[in-house]
């Protein structure tokens, strides 16, 4: 059973992976892009490139975001796709199939996950090539493995928590998707109308910051998302 | 804002405004520090003035407060708390002091003169304080925690720990608040990135490499790039920093191209400091915390008085106010500094990290949540 499912989604998603694919795989190369490169006077490799490397990496900060911004883009693009052909059939082939629906959903689930090794095995191979091409001054070193696997645990969080929210109606989906994005517009006024019905205590209150906080550290879901995300660090 | 304080702000402006651009890289040492002098009375004028209006302002404060307010000692400080939270001050501020501050600081001279405030939950009102020095307030909403708090009464001791060395080498060196680090590894990771010679022999062991790339005894010279870098990393430097000059390209000084192109180490030299000027930056750490961090271990060591060792000088050099409050010799603390350094460091990627296991306990109980939908059920 679940080899059908993984091969329906498989099919649906194979063209449409290739550019996360793409991505992951590129997004190391791009992070030490500079290192043991040519400079501006055409020297190479170690005669320019190790000492700088300490400041190249200290600005690595810009390349962070991204890491985390892919992972959750594969995931949640994952996890629509997984529901996508149910939603399009109004769950005829799976109310057909002889399984529960708690079955169906973890078989769906899990065909998902086997999928969502791809994007991290792409990453971890631009991530080893990454550490590869360059000369790494002592006192530094190189995380591939562990980044790909915070990245692979990263997807899987974005595509678990979507495809949960997708697996009731698209109406519920809808829903879910709105009562988020309502609260980060317009959260912060609940304390703002507290404040003016005469609870003081609620003044400069930043609701949206504390929730967003809550779940963004230990042990909130999205701590993966928030941590470090080091190709190269000390 | 007083009119004696805008006239003073304003004699100063204009002072300011008059100077020709550029005119104060021709001048001398000398004729700068004349002008300096001479606008010390102004200076002074504009701050007599800045304390008259916080005195009014203070006043003012006062008399139209309807807070009630209770005002305890805890060791040096003065705490003026609100009504009936005296007690939770004294506990939070006792805690702080005694665990942080009060083995080597007596008596810091600002204590007399300046007040804390305490006020946890506080209210929109601010506690009224009838002075017309700085007050360093610890007032807090009710859903903040404890640990938050003690923060917060922390950041304000180091304030005024900085004011009373503002102005002096020390102060500059530090150019930050003098207190325990928040975040020990990040001075690790800061000296591991510092990309410069000296640091690197000091994290392999040569302590007084450390004191080198700290510039602790640096006072007016110019600052000793070949203390810091290697020729090749001044070569490299230099290259980074003149790349970025739209100047580069159009000059025909030979020195650009004796340094780009030949990577002459003396052109270079020459470039970087005239770019840079005397203590014009270029030192290994750009953040304030290792610096800071070898104050804090320096008055650790130093023990009962040394603070006041540290201050006694306000014209010493930031290493021998280092050397007086710790009675230890420079190599000595700098390898102390060393050492807890290194311990410091961060525990480095771990395969499998705690969040990422963490992530994958989320991703269960996410999976438990998407089996449960009822979409057969009710559909």
């Amino acid at each position: 059973m679940y080899q059908p499912m993984l091969f329906v989604h498989w099919k649906q998603v194979r063209f449409a992976l290739i550019p996360f694919l793409l991505a992951a795989f590129g997004l190391p190369l791009l992070v030490v892009q500079g290192l043991g490169g040519p400079d501006m006077s055409g020297a190479t490799g170690a005669a320019a490139g190790p000492v700088m490397a300490y400041r190249v990496i200290a600005s690595y900060a810009f390349w962070t975001p991204f890491f985390p911004g892919l992972a959750a883009a594969t995931g949640i693009f994952l996890a629509l796709s997984a529901w996508n052909w149910d939603h399009q059939a109004k769950h005829v082939y799976a109310l057909s199939l002889p399984v529960p629906r708690w079955q169906y959903a973890l078989l769906k689930m899990g065909a998902g996950a086997a999928i969502a090794i791809l994007p991290a095995v792409a990453l971890w191979g631009g991530a080893l090539l990454a550490s590869a091409s360059v000369t790494l001054p002592s006192g530094l070193h190189a995380y591939p493995t562990a980044l790909a696997l915070r990245f692979l645990a990263a997807i899987l969080l974005a595509y678990a928590a979507f495809f949960a929210a997708a697996a009731g109606t698209v109406r519920t989906t809808l829903w879910i998707v709105s009562a988020a994005l309502a609260f980060v517009l317009f959260g912060n006024l609940v304390p703002q109308i507290l404040t003016a019905l005469g609870f003081e205590s609620f003044a400069r209150v930043d609701l949206v910051g504390a929730v967003g906080e809550a779940l963004a550290r230990m042990p909130g879901p999205f701590e993966v998302f928030t941590g470090k995300w080091m190709l190269i660090d000390v | 804002m007083s009119s004696a304080k805008r006239r003073a702000l304003g004699a100063a402006l204009l002072i300011c405004f008059l100077s020709p651009p550029g005119a104060a890289a021709r001048q001398t040492d000398q004729e700068l520090r004349e002008r300096r002098d001479s606008l010390a009375p102004l200076v002074e004028a504009a701050r007599a003035a800045s304390q008259a209006a916080m005195a009014e302002r203070a006043a003012r404060l006062v008399a139209e407060s309807s807070l009630r307010t209770d005002t305890i000692t805890v060791g040096p400080l003065r705490v003026i708390a609100r009504r009936g939270q005296a007690e939770t001050a004294r506990r939070i501020f006792g805690a702080v002091w005694d665990n942080e501050y009060a083995s080597f600081i007596d008596e810091p001279a600002r204590a007399s003169v300046e007040y804390f405030t305490f006020a946890w939950p506080n209210s929109n009102e601010e506690v009224p304080v009838a002075s017309d020095q700085p007050v360093r307030r610890v007032e807090l909403r009710p859903w903040r925690s404890r640990r938050a708090v003690e923060r917060s009464v922390r950041q304000q001791i180091a304030a005024m720990l900085g004011a009373e060395i503002a102005g002096t080498p020390l102060g500059g060196w530090i150019n930050g608040e003098l207190r325990a680090p928040a975040d020990p590894s990040g001075i690790y990771r800061a000296t591991a990135l510092a990309g410069a010679e000296s640091t690197r022999q000091c994290l392999g062991g040569d302590a007084r490499r450390c004191w080198d790339a700290l510039g602790a005894d640096l006072t007016d010279d110019p600052f000793p790039l070949d203390d810091w870098y290697s020729p090749e990393e001044r070569i490299e430097l230099a290259r980074a920093w003149l790349a970025r000059s739209p100047a580069t390209r159009r000059s025909t000084d030979p020195r650009f191209a004796g340094c780009l192109q030949r990577a002459l180490v003396a052109d270079c030299d020459a470039l970087l400091e005239e770019r840079l000027g005397p203590g014009g930056g270029g030192d290994p750490f750009q953040q304030v915390g290792p610096r800071a961090y070898l104050a804090w271990l320096a008055l650790g060591v130093g023990g009962r008085g040394a603070w006041s060792r540290m201050v006694a000088d306000r014209s010493a050099a930031p290493g021998e106010a280092l050397r007086a409050a710790s009675g230890l010799e420079a190599h000595t603390l700098a390898a102390l500094w060393r050492a807890r350094v290194v311990e410091s460091r961060a525990e480095p990627m771990r395969i499998l990290d705690p969040s990422i296991l963490l992530a994958l306990v989320w991703v269960g109980v996410l999976a438990a949540l998407a089996t449960r939908s009822t979409r057969w059920r009710l559909g």
